[in-house]
């Protein structure tokens, strides 16, 4: 019995934190970061690590580090100068408690390499390997740099829109249709100033995609654009302009992502969507997600979270719905190359309107 | 007749004297108008912050410290002192990024302070009452890493119940004073950096 009982305790305490995709972490403009480029190889963040955010991760983002440990495979293995490479490995347990099920779940949700070639100006990226278990070629892009601030890429990949949070759960994400896989084919000119950072990306759709449904066939137009304000802050907002043949929308919305301290922060968004041209009748729905988060010690944050999606407001023919969650979670990464986010939520969706539904999570990644 | 003439007359002068001893006091409630007045700056009353940026990617720098100490002297509005500050007590947030700083570019085990003198500095007031002034130019002469260049800045000053705060703000070019540019993981550090400094000391006279 103990046995069992350690054995799920290890397996829980390892496996709870992997429903996130391997993207940025907006808070790091607290420290001075306003373009997720210094650590990321990709213009909007995510994915590989360039050398630097290499040495961030452990310098600024683990409790605890040694000089080279962060490096590319903890430095066991060098490469030359013009190739970097990286990989993930991220699972998560899940506990739902409703009143129909009460279960827990376990997802191996992605293994995978990823290789960033640099020949000048010029630096092809592509990620493949294992998500949900399938075999898939995620992301893949060439990205020309003509001048520091200036950015013109190509590919597969996520399109830049609000705060592009890691956690793909959310109303700001799931709630717009940008769940986990929902690279599309797109074409991106992106300004990457010290004052200004500015995406306008062609989104020439997933062609194949596992993406929502609505969506699937959806091609659009987004332009994202924040405002990094003393040294700390940003603001910005983003639009969405998206056709496929079921259906138009238009996604709108600010964010905001204040550092009060270094150690002290809040990210906010907050988004309006209008479908219509559809089969059904018009939807109109507004969401919003929000995390007020303190970082204890180096690498070891505690946070709560606020999300809302609410559809139909408009329209009082139509009932409305409202699904809202709080959450209230521990991220740690004790040394480069570990991540662990343990969030538990209370949520309330309208299947049951008058319960309170308990949601816990234990994610783990690992970054090669 | 010419003792009351005499009376008169004494009486005009003595009233004349007090109306000017009355305005005296209404118009400079302080006695330090004119006296010369010395600013002590002690060490963690003020601090001193320096803002970079380092390409590619616009990487926003900072760094801050509060081993400030020195004197100034005001004289008929005219501004003259010198100021130290510890280089050991820059921060930059970033353990690895603090030291690099010091030991690799500062080399503060050689160069352990900053001095900067000032020159030259004109108030447009008195530092008596409630004042305020802002973009007060200065110059002056900054030793940094065993070299010394004149640099210039502005200054807003704020004086309330003879207390003097003050917020200065210039720019240097860290190839001036023979610093290599801080170079990290293929991030470099511009050249040009601004710096402020803080401090809030009490006025007191230099007699």
């Amino acid at each position: 019995m103990i046995k069992i009982r350690s054995f799920f305790l290890i397996q829980l305490f390892f496996f709870l934190y992997f429903y996130q995709q391997a993207y940025a972490f907006p808070w790091m403009v607290r420290h001075g970061y306003v373009n997720c480029n210094s650590c990321h190889f990709s213009p909007s963040g995510g994915g590989i690590l360039t050398p630097y955010g290499r040495e961030i991760s452990g310098s600024l983002l683990s409790t605890w580090a040694s000089e080279r440990e962060s490096k590319f495979a903890h430095d066991l293995v060098s490469t030359p100068e013009w190739l970097n490479l990286g990989g993930d490995i991220r699972a998560i347990e899940i506990y739902r408690n409703t009143p129909q099920v009460q279960a827990y779940r376990f997802l191996n949700m992605q293994e995978d390499l990823e290789a960033a070639l640099t020949y000048g100006k010029f630096t092809g990226v592509i990620n493949a390997g294992l998500f949900m278990q399938q075999p898939q070629l995620r992301r893949f892009y060439l990205n020309y740099r003509p001048s520091e601030q200036l950015s013109v890429r190509a590919g597969k990949f996520r399109l830049a829109y609000g705060l592009m949070d890691p956690d793909h759960t959310t109303p700001i994400n799931r709630g717009l249709g940008w769940d986990e896989g929902s690279e599309t084919y797109n074409a991106e000119v992106a300004w990457l100033g010290e004052n200004l950072n500015l995406y306008l990306t062609l989104d020439l759709g997933p062609l194949n995609s596992n993406s929502i449904q609505q969506f699937s066939e959806e091609k659009g137009l987004a332009l994202r654009v924040g405002v990094p304000f003393t040294e700390y802050f940003q603001i910005g907002t983003s639009y969405f302009y998206g056709s496929s043949t079921l259906s138009k929308r238009n996604a709108i919305g600010p964010f905001l992502i204040l550092g009060f301290a270094n150690h002290f922060f809040l990210l906010s968004e907050v988004d309006y969507q209008n479908i219509y041209d559809s089969l059904m009748s018009n939807q109109t729905a507004w969401m919003t997600w929000n995390r007020l988060d303190y970082e204890f010690i180096q690498g070891l944050h505690g946070y709560l979270t606020y999300g809302l999606k609410r559809s139909q407001f408009q329209n009082a023919s139509i009932p409305s719905s409202q699904s809202s969650s709080w959450g209230l979670g521990s991220q740690w990464f004790p040394r480069p190359h570990f991540e662990f986010d343990l969030k538990w939520q209370l949520q309330s969706t309208p299947a049951f309107p008058s319960q309170t539904l308990h949601y816990a999570t234990l994610l783990f990644h690992y970054y090669l | 007749m010419k003792t009351r003439r005499f009376l008169k007359i004494g009486t005009s002068f003595l009233l004349t004297g007090l109306l000017a001893v009355l305005t005296e006091i209404l118009i400079h409630p302080f006695s330090f108008a004119d006296s010369p007045l010395s600013l002590t700056l002690k060490q963690g009353s003020g601090w001193v912050e320096f803002h970079a940026t380092g390409h590619p990617s616009a990487i926003r720098i900072t760094g801050k410290g509060d081993k400030l100490q020195g004197n100034l002297f005001v004289n008929h509005r005219t501004v003259t002192g010198q100021v130290q500050f510890d280089l050991s007590s820059l921060n930059t947030g970033i353990e690895v990024r603090t030291r690099h700083m010091k030991e690799k570019y500062l080399e503060i085990s050689q160069y352990p302070e900053a001095k900067f003198t000032l020159t030259q500095m004109e108030l447009s007031q008195d530092l008596t009452g409630n004042t305020s002034m802002k973009q007060v130019p200065f110059q002056g002469k900054l030793f940094l890493h065993g070299i010394e260049k004149l640099i210039s800045g502005t200054a807003e000053i704020q004086t309330q119940e003879k207390q003097v705060k003050f917020n200065a703000e210039f720019s240097l070019k860290i190839g001036d004073y023979g610093i290599v540019l801080p170079t990290f993981a293929g991030i470099t550090m511009a050249d040009e950096v601004k710096i402020l400094v803080q401090d809030t000391t009490r006025i007191q006279s230099a007699n």
